[in-house]
Formats: structure tokens, C-alpha cells, sequence
């Protein structure tokens, strides 16, 4: 994306907690991962999309998440990822951390203003 | 969609997945977002397909950015294969070097009148089984050391295999000195074959040049053991069976990288 508000590293090192955290509310597949970012981000969150995959694929391989075939719409096969145990107390770890994160960033930012 | 999408394919042609079952997997997946993304552009009252494509492949992004993160991801696959294609490997050339000498040291005696049996005692079978592994390991090892480390170094290979073997040889050296010697004697063999490999002549150059390097180093080991005019006669086969077996083990080994390594970025 050209225009994009913020630099594409901060999103590439938090693309792991994203998507750890959109798949605790339901199992999804990439397209609607995507989406579901999209949507909750009010459009900010648009990445180049195939760089979700080996995110995907990799935080399968670590045992975070488990994946399923399912065949959906127009009979299509769609590979459906969701969290394993280890993957939900991963997200909640990561979120408290990024919680923590943000609150200290914040807090100084606010002292400089 | 007919044929593979050209996104995954560059897709994978960067990612080296190992196996069949992963890359069909990710070209399935892959092709399904992109006809996600193509319907959704579709929807949106988007009819030419030249634009459709285009827009597509903006938002999928560069393929082979996509494909190197792939090929990060299914590393530890590629590695597990290509140990297991080297101990195959090893396991393989050290069992042909053994039937191919074996067989022709029985046959030499028989011809010459020994019982083969009796000529070829479980001493000498220990010893010559010790040597001809540790030359097999010796060469095999340097081809390795040079196709993963410098592969345009290829006599730094020698070194690092020497000192990789070095506490071997050292260790054996003070429990059985004889087959210490032996292991060591097998190592410089292996560094002359390499050599010679490295010089890259041509094939029929190569296995003349292993005959007469195995059959000028058994003749001289043997008669100092034991005069006789004959002795380089005798020795000739199962130095031409050598030869012969360090020519084919290195070839399987060039066919292992070729067909199964290389194809997989390993």
C-alpha cells in the first residue's frame, strides 16, 4: 500500500499477535483473516496478503495453531486455521504484552506532549 | 483457473518445500485466496480481467518475497531430509565399497588357488572393512563439507574433514593404535581421491587415475609386508575394485545432490 499511515515494520513484527488474536474468537481461514482484520481495523490493517500464509504456516508448525480442510460456497476447499490450547494461552500472553507495551509507550508519549 | 496460477508458481518455485504433500497444500491454498480476491474484485463490478489480475497480484505482493518466508518456514524439513539422504548415502557407498572389493578379493584367491575362507580370515575382513569405511566416510565427508560449506573451496574440505576426524583418530589411537593408523591411512586415501575428483577430468581419466593411485599405495603397503615379484599382480584387483567403487559411491553422490538436494535448496 502507498498510503499507508504507518510503517510497515511495526505491522510486520505484530502480525503473529493479530492473527492469534482474530482466530480466538473463531476459526477462519486466510481470505476471511484478511477481512476480519480489515473490518476491525476500519481498513488500516491492509497487507500484501501472501505474507499471511507463511506467518500461518509457521505458527501451525510451532503447534499455536491446528488447520482443517473444509469445503464451503461454491464448492470450494478452504484450509481453516484455529488456536490450540497452547495458541490460546500464546494469545492471551501476547496480548497482556502488547497491553503492557502500549500503556508504557503512551505513557510516554502523553509526558512529552 | 486452468494450470497453475503464475503467482504460485513463483510462489513455489522460492519456497523448495520438500515435500509433495506441503506444496500441493500451499498451491491450493494460495490459488484459493487469489480466486477469493478475484471474485471479491468481481463483485465489486470489476469486469476486465487484465485489471482483475493486476489487482490481484498488488495486493497478493511479490511472490518470491512470499516464497523465501515459505522456504524459512519448511527449513527444518529440508534439513531432516537431507541428513537422512546423507546417512542413506554413507550407509549405501560404504556397503557398495565393501561387496564390490569383497567379492573381488574372493574371486582374486580362488583364482589364484586359495581357499577363499582360509586366505580372507575375520582379522584381515576387520581391518580391510575399517579401511575401506573410513576411505568411503573420508571422501563422502569432504563432498559434503564442500557442497554445504565453500563450494568453490573445495580442498578446504579436506581440512575440515581432517580435523573433524582428528579426535576420532586420536581417541581410537589410544585404546587400538593399529586400526588408528588404519582409519588414518584410509583418511589421506580419501583426501587423494577428493583431490583428484576436484581436478575434474574426465571419467575414464578419473577411474585410471584411482587404479593406479590404489594399486602403487596396496602394492608398496603389501610388499613391505611380503617380498615377492607377484605381489603387485595379486594386488591389482582389489585395487581396480576400489578404484571402481570410489568412482560409482562419488557418482551416487553427485545423482543424491542433483536429483534430491539441490531441487530442494539444501
Amino acid at each position: 500500500m502507498e498510503d499507508e499511515p504507518f510503517d510497515r515494520e511495526l505491522l510486520k513484527g505484530s502480525i503473529g499477535l493479530l492473527i492469534l488474536r482474530l482466530l480466538s474468537s473463531r476459526d477462519m481461514y486466510g481470505y476471511e483473516i484478511i477481512l476480519e482484520a480489515s473490518r476491525r481495523s476500519d481498513d488500516v490493517f491492509r497487507f500484501k496478503e501472501g505474507t499471511l500464509y507463511p506467518a500461518l504456516h509457521h505458527l501451525e508448525r510451532q503447534g499455536y495453531l491446528r488447520s482443517y480442510w473444509q469445503t464451503g460456497q461454491n464448492n470450494r476447499r478452504r484450509k481453516y486455521y484455529g488456536l490450540t490450547a497452547s495458541g490460546r494461552r500464546l494469545a492471551e500472553r501476547r496480548h497482556r504484552e502488547w497491553l503492557h507495551f502500549t500503556r508504557a509507550i503512551n505513557a510516554v508519549l502523553a509526558e512529552e506532549s | 483457473m486452468t494450470g497453475p496460477n503464475p503467482l504460485v508458481a513463483k510462489v513455489l518455485a522460492q519456497a523448495h518445500l520438500a515435500r509433495a504433500c506441503h506444496r500441493d497444500e500451499v498451491a491450493e491454498e494460495l490459488a484459493g485466496h487469489l480466486q477469493d480476491l478475484a471474485d471479491d474484485a468481481r463483485a465489486r463490478g470489476l469486469g476486465d480481467e487484465d485489471e482483475i489480475a493486476r489487482i490481484t497480484a498488488a495486493r497478493f505482493g511479490d511472490p518470491d518475497l512470499v516464497g523465501r518466508a515459505f522456504s524459512r518456514v519448511y527449513r527444518r524439513d529440508r534439513l531432516l531430509i537431507a541428513t537422512a539422504a546423507l546417512a542413506g548415502l554413507a550407509l549405501a557407498s560404504v556397503i557398495l565399497m565393501w561387496a564390490l572389493v569383497f567379492v573381488v578379493q574372493a574371486w582374486a584367491s580362488a583364482s589364484l588357488g586359495f581357499v577363499p575362507t582360509q586366505s580372507m580370515s575375520p582379522e584381515h575382513l576387520d581391518r580391510e572393512a575399517l579401511l575401506l569405511g573410513a576411505l568411503t566416510l573420508g571422501y563422502l565427508g569432504m563432498f559434503v563439507c564442500s557442497r554445504f560449506t565453500a563450494r568453490h573451496q573445495q580442498f578446504r574440505a579436506i581440512a575440515v574433514t581432517t580435523l573433524a576426524a582428528l579426535p576420532f583418530i586420536g581417541g581410537l589411537a589410544l585404546w587400538r593404535p593399529v586400526p588408528a593408523m588404519l582409519v588414518a591411512a584410509a583418511l589421506g586415501a580419501a583426501a587423494v581421491v577428493w583431490a583428484l575428483e576436484c581436478c575434474r577430468p574426465s571419467a575414464i581419466v578419473r577411474l585410471g587415475g584411482l587404479v593406479a593411485f590404489f594399486w602403487v599405495a596396496g602394492g608398496l603397503a603389501h610388499t613391505r609386508m611380503a617380498a615377492g615379484g607377484d605381489v603387485w599382480l595379486t594386488v591389482l584387483p582389489t585395487c581396480a575394485a576400489i578404484a571402481l567403487a570410489c568412482h560409482c559411491t562419488m557418482a551416487l553422490a553427485h545423482f543424491f545432490d542433483r536429483r534430491l538436494l539441490a531441487p530442494r535448496a539444501v
